[in-house]
């Protein structure tokens, strides 16, 4: 009967949850590194050396190293023609869903194509020829942080629950970062409510270039992608779930969305809430999403050492 | 036991500052002022008092580092450090002058380049000091030397490991786009820059096919050779080497030389030839020649050449016999370029994006690479990357090519040249020769393999009044091509990538023909009308030798007329050393030779021959009667 008693015991101790296993539950923080798009070679494919009349293989792997998906990824393989024959097509789309919680790594995918290193001139024991893999897509950056709202624009109250400050969001899971947000609280013409603007700037924290988004089979050929088409971006700001106006907007575009052009990498726009925050809010904090869209562009090379077989 | 004095101590005792630290960089000083302005730099020695300065600032260093710095109470020691230091001093001094004066002559400019390059990087007192008298140098110049020494270290590891060429690495490299290129290519290219800023910046750039003389239209083109070819390549001719120093007018006259070819892929056929002529510049022809006609010669072959004339062939005096030999072949050369839309290049430069940086082009203004051998093959064009503007409906560009030979030998005649330019492209005028041109294909071409028809158009260019004249040494011609390309034909050019690489490219065929000549000797018989004489030469009494510093003139007298010889040579007797040779080819019975050049208060042995049809080989040794041996004179004091 005991032994009844110490099992049924046992058993609503196990129920009732005392046990527990020594396991956490975290959460994976996607909106880090500066990368996005990434491309490498995989090992021996092309080879560093490799013999007139033979094949060869190029193999690369594209992954997404970044938080945002990628749905018009084009990647162009350049080769020289007088020393290598491309067996396939020269131009790939691919679709590469970015790091998330339920994938922390992002997605990847490999790609293969045959190549054959033609004959050398004669005369000439060795040739080295380079090959390019141009990527392009277009990238979305999400910064998200939370904004500092002080109404008391003459700093009158002492005492306030947060204090209006500009703030460094780090890095956030893509090439190009908002690196800082300057806010400015001022009067505003109507007595009963503040101006409230932030000055937003993005820097391109990869080794790639921007371009125009959407234009990504453009740029990875020949295509010409139009004037002011490289180094732009567009920047759309929530605080709250209230859009800001961001200026300077793209020539001959309405809308709120902010447009920039980077010169040395970096570039801002200043954004503002419309109508101003009444001054009966006081001071409080909020959410500040700022979402940066452009498209992204890198070139890989290697260079292949052609040797005549002898 | 060498000491030095140290100028400055810290307070452990240690040399902060010491008279080896002067020593040290007062070399460093005096090997950049030769770098920049003295025997290493191109523009030659600027700096006032000329090369006079150079070997009094060595012979002071020497002089410093044995009284002033190496200190030894002992003045014998102190000698031999003299000694030894004005040796390093020389060494110092004298080798630049043997790179430019006597590497220049037998090596090729690679080698040179490379010797040269080398000394400027390697200097001599610097080497000694880091090596041997390293404890006497103070922090600073112990922290250059190691600085100076790790890149060495590096150098040679990279340049040896066989790691250092499978091996790759991701390099910014020049345009600073990610790139793989093996650790060895990287170093190389490091060192290639280096020394090419080094040289752009004191001037002593070589550019080894930089055209000396162009045609009507002026600019040349310049090329490097392919640096992965063989050094040898091509074919190269010894000196011509006569059977005998001397010859009688009976004797049969024989010349020989040894002809190396490699080649890679056919063999060459060589055609060899041989002529002469005598003293009076008579034309003598050979009685034959070995081997006879066209032979092929395959790689790293070598074949023997002999020449023969017949007795009597030659009259006495000075003859003179050329071998030639004759050989077609082939340059290969190709131009990589590139090109893009000019509005995406516009827009690249309008949003400052380097276009090479951006597409991972390291290789930024591609030089023209030629098959090594007796001719460069340079090709230009317009600066990459070229624009073509896609808006209009015609695209046209100036390539132009200069031909030049750059060995000692003769370009006979130009076979053929022809072009290929990329699909796309049509050759629409050709000036810089009265020639014409004619499209064609790959399947006329020999290097057919080189040649894709789907990739270039092939053009011959034909002119039998002009390129096809003979091209002598170092001379060159330049040609310019009119290129055309349609609307039709952009998408071809620039490919499906933002920037397409394309190739030029050119083959030029030619007869090459290499001579070597060599004068020699012919002695007459024993009267003055020509005839051999039939009585033995005998001497009459003793020579006599009248000497001065440099000169001693030998007297001598024989029973009969004859040319005569005079064997000399430095030293006691003349078995074991190296004979100088004086002839006097006139049939005389008083004799009398000038020998020059000879070195002051030296002892010297000579023989005396003369020549008749009564003694072995025609040549008889003259001797005072009842004895034997060489004759001797001592020269006099300078």
């Amino acid at each position: 009967m005991k032994r009844f008693l110490l099992l049924g015991l046992c058993l609503l101790l196990v129920g009732c949850g005392i046990y527990r296993p020594n396991t956490t539950i975290t959460e994976v923080n996607v909106h880090t590194g500066t990368k996005g798009i990434t491309a490498k070679f995989l090992e021996q494919s092309p080879p560093a050396i490799t013999y007139a009349n033979t094949p060869l293989s190029l193999s690369y792997e594209l992954a997404n190293e970044g938080a945002s998906d990628v749905t018009d990824g084009v990647v162009s393989i350049g080769i020289e023609d007088d020393f290598l024959k491309l067996e396939g097509d020269r131009i790939r789309l691919f679709k590469l869903d970015g790091r998330s919680t339920v994938n922390p790594q992002g997605e990847s995918q490999i790609f293969s194509a045959q190549l054959r290193a033609k004959d050398l001139p004669p005369q000439t024991e060795t040739a080295t020829t380079t090959i390019a893999l141009n990527v392009c897509d277009t990238y979305t950056t999400d910064a998200e942080l939370t904004m500092c709202v002080d109404t008391d624009v003459f700093n009158r109250v002492r005492t306030k629950p947060c204090k209006s400050a500009a703030v460094s969001p780090g890095s956030q899971g893509a090439p190009v970062a908002v690196s800082k947000i300057e806010p400015t609280y001022t009067a505003d013409a109507d007595p009963s409510r503040i101006r409230a603007a932030y000055l937003i700037t993005i820097r391109n924290a990869g080794s790639g270039q921007l371009f125009e988004a959407d234009k990504s089979l453009e740029a990875c050929t020949p295509q010409a992608l139009g004037k002011n088409s490289w180094n732009v971006a567009s920047v759309k700001a929530f605080l709250g779930d209230q859009q800001l106006d961001c200026s300077p907007k793209k020539p001959n575009y309405g809308g709120s969305e902010g447009y920039l052009q980077l010169i040395n990498g970096e570039d801002f726009v200043r954004c503002e809430l419309p109508g101003g925050v009444p001054k009966t809010a006081g001071t409080y904090t909020s959410t500040m999403t700022v979402e940066v869209t452009y498209g992204y562009t890198f070139t890989l090379t290697k260079q292949v050492q052609i040797k005549r077989l002898t | 036991m060498a000491e030095t004095h140290s100028y400055w101590e810290n307070q452990r005792g240690e040399t902060i500052v010491g008279s080896a630290d002067v020593l040290f960089w007062i070399t460093v000083i005096i090997h950049v002022l030769d770098a920049v302005f003295g025997r290493l730099s191109k523009g030659g020695v600027t700096i006032p008092g000329g090369t006079g300065f150079f070997l009094l600032a060595y012979a002071a260093i020497a002089i410093y580092a044995s009284w002033g710095v190496f200190k030894d109470e002992m003045t014998e020691h102190r000698l031999a450090r003299l000694g030894k230091y004005l040796i390093i001093s020389a060494i110092a001094y004298f080798l630049p002058v043997l790179v430019n004066g006597v590497l220049a002559r037998g090596v090729g400019q690679t080698t040179l380049y490379v010797i040269g390059s080398t000394l400027i990087f390697a200097p001599t007192w610097i080497v000694y000091l880091g090596l041997f008298e390293r404890d006497h140098l103070g922090k600073g110049s112990r922290g250059f030397l190691v600085l100076y020494e790790l890149i060495w270290i590096a150098a040679l590891f990279l340049l040896i490991l066989p790691y250092a060429k499978t091996a790759t690495v991701t390099v910014a490299g020049e345009s600073g786009a990610p790139a793989q290129i093996s650790v060895q290519e990287a170093f190389l290219n490091v060192y290639e820059k280096t020394l090419l800023n080094y040289q752009k910046l004191t001037g002593t750039v070589v550019n080894t096919t930089q055209s000396q003389i162009g045609y009507a239209t002026g600019d040349a083109f310049t090329a490097r050779v392919d640096r992965n070819a063989k050094e040898k390549l091509g074919v190269k001719m010894d000196s011509l080497q006569m059977t005998q120093p001397i010859f009688g007018v009976n004797d049969p006259v024989g010349v020989f030389t040894k002809l190396t070819a490699e080649t890679i892929d056919l063999p060459l056929a060589i055609g060899v030839g041989c002529n002469a002529t005598d003293s009076k510049t008579n034309p003598v022809s050979p009685r034959s020649v070995s081997p006879a006609g066209v032979v092929d010669v395959a790689q790293q072959e070598v074949i023997d050449i002999d020449c023969d004339f017949n007795s009597g062939a030659f009259t006495p005096g000075t003859g003179t016999v050329h071998i030639m030999a004759d050989f077609s072949t082939a340059t290969l050369a190709y131009l990589k370029t590139y090109f893009m839309t000019r509005d995406r290049l516009r827009e690249l430069r309008t949003a400052k994006i380097d276009p090479f940086q951006q597409y991972g082009i390291t290789d930024r203004n591609p030089a023209t690479i030629y098959t090594n051998g007796p001719v460069s093959v340079a090709m230009g064009f317009s600066a990459p990357p070229v624009g073509i503007d896609t808006t209009v409906d015609e695209f046209t560009g100036t390539l132009g090519m200069t031909i030049k030979n750059v060995w000692q030998g003769k370009i006979k005649a130009l076979l053929a040249v022809y072009v290929l330019v990329p699909k796309g492209f049509t050759v629409t005028e050709i000036t810089g020769t009265t020639g014409t041109f004619k499209q064609t294909h790959c399947i006329d071409l020999q290097e057919k393999d080189w040649c894709d028809d789907a990739l270039a158009n092939v053009y011959e260019l034909t002119s039998p009044g002009g390129f096809t004249q003979a091209i002598d040494a170092q001379q060159s011609i330049t040609l310019r091509m009119r290129l055309r390309a349609t609307a039709a034909d952009y998408e071809r050019i620039l490919g499906t990538t933002p920037i397409s690489t394309k190739f030029f490219k050119a083959v030029a065929a030619y007869v090459y023909s290499l001579d070597q000549a060599r004068s020699f000797s012919v002695v007459g018989g024993a009267n003055s009308s020509g005839s051999t004489a039939s009585e033995k030469v005998l001497l009459l009494g003793s020579p006599t030798a009248e000497t001065t510093g440099t000169t001693a003139n030998i007297t001598f007298v024989t029973n009969v007329a004859s040319a005569t010889e005079v064997q000399y040579c430095a030293g006691s007797n003349t078995v074991s050393c190296k004979r100088l040779i004086s002839s006097a080819p006139a049939s005389s019975t008083t004799h009398s030779h000038l020998l020059q050049g000879l070195q002051p208060s030296t002892l010297y042995s000579y023989d005396l021959y003369g020549f008749s049809s009564a003694c072995p080989n025609n040549k008889c040794p003259l001797s005072v009667a009842g004895q034997s041996g060489s004759f001797n004179f001592v020269t006099g004091s300078p």
